[in-house]
């Protein structure tokens, strides 16, 4: 099928939705487009030829919990064109990098709106804007809210892969069940691997048991993993790890220079500290 | 990149400066404020060696592509400073709102624009508030729904806010709202809810119709 109207009309619902299921672009296109036939894959390859030079690209992803096929816009390039981008100022991006970090970094991958709000303060954005903001990210899929709680919403999961990668490599692991990365998922506080929500359900309603290790589940594991103190369980996970007492060494591997977690606030020394200040 | 003294052949050169204004063109659109063509230039020389004879080749060939790959086009706003903001190249009535706009800035925006367009005429500010307070849709006071009017809406064209006799200021319809918002959708929208016809309003109907007239509808293509 040559690039048509139907085309042009499907890139420009993805990129101005940012996501899109792939029940709803079915609907959509049938009703808009009703003497058209038409195959979803077929549509989105031929729009991302014409998108590869211009970086961008649109993914057919599953969703984590719900294992729905959604259609992704992303922007693959982060060089000095994306960088002149008007929406949001540079103090925002900055708290938008924190709140990735701190719900990375934390077991269950979720922090609530009041540990949201208060890590407005570090980048240097008003409290009082910080709700406006969580709620355009949340309305754009960067966040995705769940309950009270913030989590990566699906376009940032894609969006970021790279930058997670490079990042924070070891704060995307794999699902120890069905292989796929885990962004809304646990570590297992008996052998410390990770798993989907939806993969240790599964398991864990019929087998009772943490699928990794076999240790015993109870539900209150979960609870006592949701949105437990940052720090907090770094260090106890440290610990059981037998992590060297060096803790700068590990700091630097988790993150980019210019990044800096709640992590290293609490427990590298000035020096650091300092560092990014002035970064 | 070739880092000999040789770079790109003029071909390739050209189609990097021409994808690299189509994407800095994509990145601006976002907040709806129109683009400077200096910022465009400025971009183009300092990080890609554009020559300033071909910038505006550049662009006419960024406009190609705009509206061959996403049906978006350019329209030039002032001819002055030389402004362009990016619209849709044919009218399309089946578009989603996008989740880069804030809903109920939106609502906002269309019964402002639904007021004048029905009014038939420039309409006195301290009459779009009582409007506005009217149907519910801001508080008599409030500044910042005010200020989303004045400063924003006519900072992306959606409004224009102008001085009239006696000091006193009035709203218009800006050039993107022209470009935007096809009038026959709001007249749809007020014939659903009185419950009428469309051609109810003569002169608006007219208005719309003449406007439906000269677009084709993507249907047609």
């Amino acid at each position: 099928m040559s690039y048509d109207n139907i085309h042009r009309f499907l890139l420009r619902s993805v990129a101005s939705l940012g996501v899109l299921s792939f029940h709803d672009t079915e609907e959509i296109l049938s009703k808009s487009f009703p003497e058209t036939e038409f195959a979803i894959n077929d549509l989105v390859q031929n729009i991302n030829e014409k998108l590869k030079p211009l970086k961008q690209q649109i993914k057919i992803v599953n969703e984590e919990t719900t294992m729905q096929k959604n259609l992704v816009f992303i922007s693959l390039g982060c060089d000095i064109t994306t960088k002149t981008q008007n929406m949001f100022s540079s103090e925002q991006l900055d708290y938008f990098r924190i709140l990735l970090e701190q719900i990375m970094t934390t077991e269950s991958r979720q922090i609530t709106a009041i540990q949201a709000i208060n890590l407005a303060g570090k980048g240097s954005v008003a409290i009082t804007d910080a709700e406006a903001l969580l709620l355009i990210w949340c309305r754009m899929h960067y966040l995705e809210k769940i309950g009270s709680n913030y989590a990566i919403g699906l376009r940032a999961i894609h969006e970021f892969e790279r930058y997670f990668q490079e990042n924070m490599p070891d704060r995307v692991p794999n699902c120890c069940l069905c292989n796929q990365s885990v962004f809304r998922g646990y570590n297992c506080p008996g052998c410390d691997e990770a798993i989907h929500t939806n993969c240790l359900k599964n398991y864990s309603d019929k087998h009772h048991k943490w699928p990794c290790c076999k240790a015993d589940f109870y539900e209150s594991h979960l609870e006592r993993l949701d949105c437990q103190g940052m720090s907090q369980t770094l260090h106890s996970k440290r610990q059981t790890q037998g992590e060297p007492s060096n803790v700068s060494n590990r700091t630097v591997e988790i993150e980019d220079s210019d990044q800096e977690t709640e992590e290293t606030t609490v427990e590298i020394s000035q020096s650091k500290k300092r560092k990014r200040k002035t970064k | 990149m070739n880092r000999s003294g040789n770079s790109f052949t003029e071909n390739q050169s050209s189609n990097l400066a021409v994808n690299e204004c189509v994407r800095y063109i994509l990145c601006q659109e976002g907040s709806k404020i129109p683009i400077k063509h200096c910022d465009i230039r400025k971009h183009l020389e300092d990080n890609f060696g554009a020559p300033r004879n071909l910038i505006k080749n550049i662009i006419t060939n960024a406009n190609n592509i705009l509206k061959n790959v996403y049906g978006y086009k350019l329209v030039q706003v002032d001819a002055k400073q030389s402004q362009y903001i990016v619209v849709l190249n044919k009218p399309c009535t089946k578009s989603m709102l996008s989740t880069y706009n804030n809903p109920q800035h939106r609502k906002l925006l269309i019964a402002a624009l639904t007021h004048i367009y029905m009014t038939g005429a420039p309409v006195k500010e301290d009459d779009m508030w009582k409007f506005l307070t009217e149907a519910q849709l801001m508080k008599e006071f409030d500044v910042e729904k005010k200020k989303l009017l004045i400063k924003t809406f006519t900072r992306q064209m959606y409004l224009k806010y102008i001085k009239g006799r006696n000091d006193t200021f009035f709203f218009e319809w800006g050039q993107r709202a022209e470009e935007e918002i096809p009038k026959i959708f709001l007249l749809s929208k007020m014939s659903e809810a009185f419950n009428v016809g469309p051609d109810y309003w003569a002169e608006q109907y007219i208005q719309a119709t003449s406007n439906e007239n000269n677009g084709n509808d993507e249907d047609d293509e």
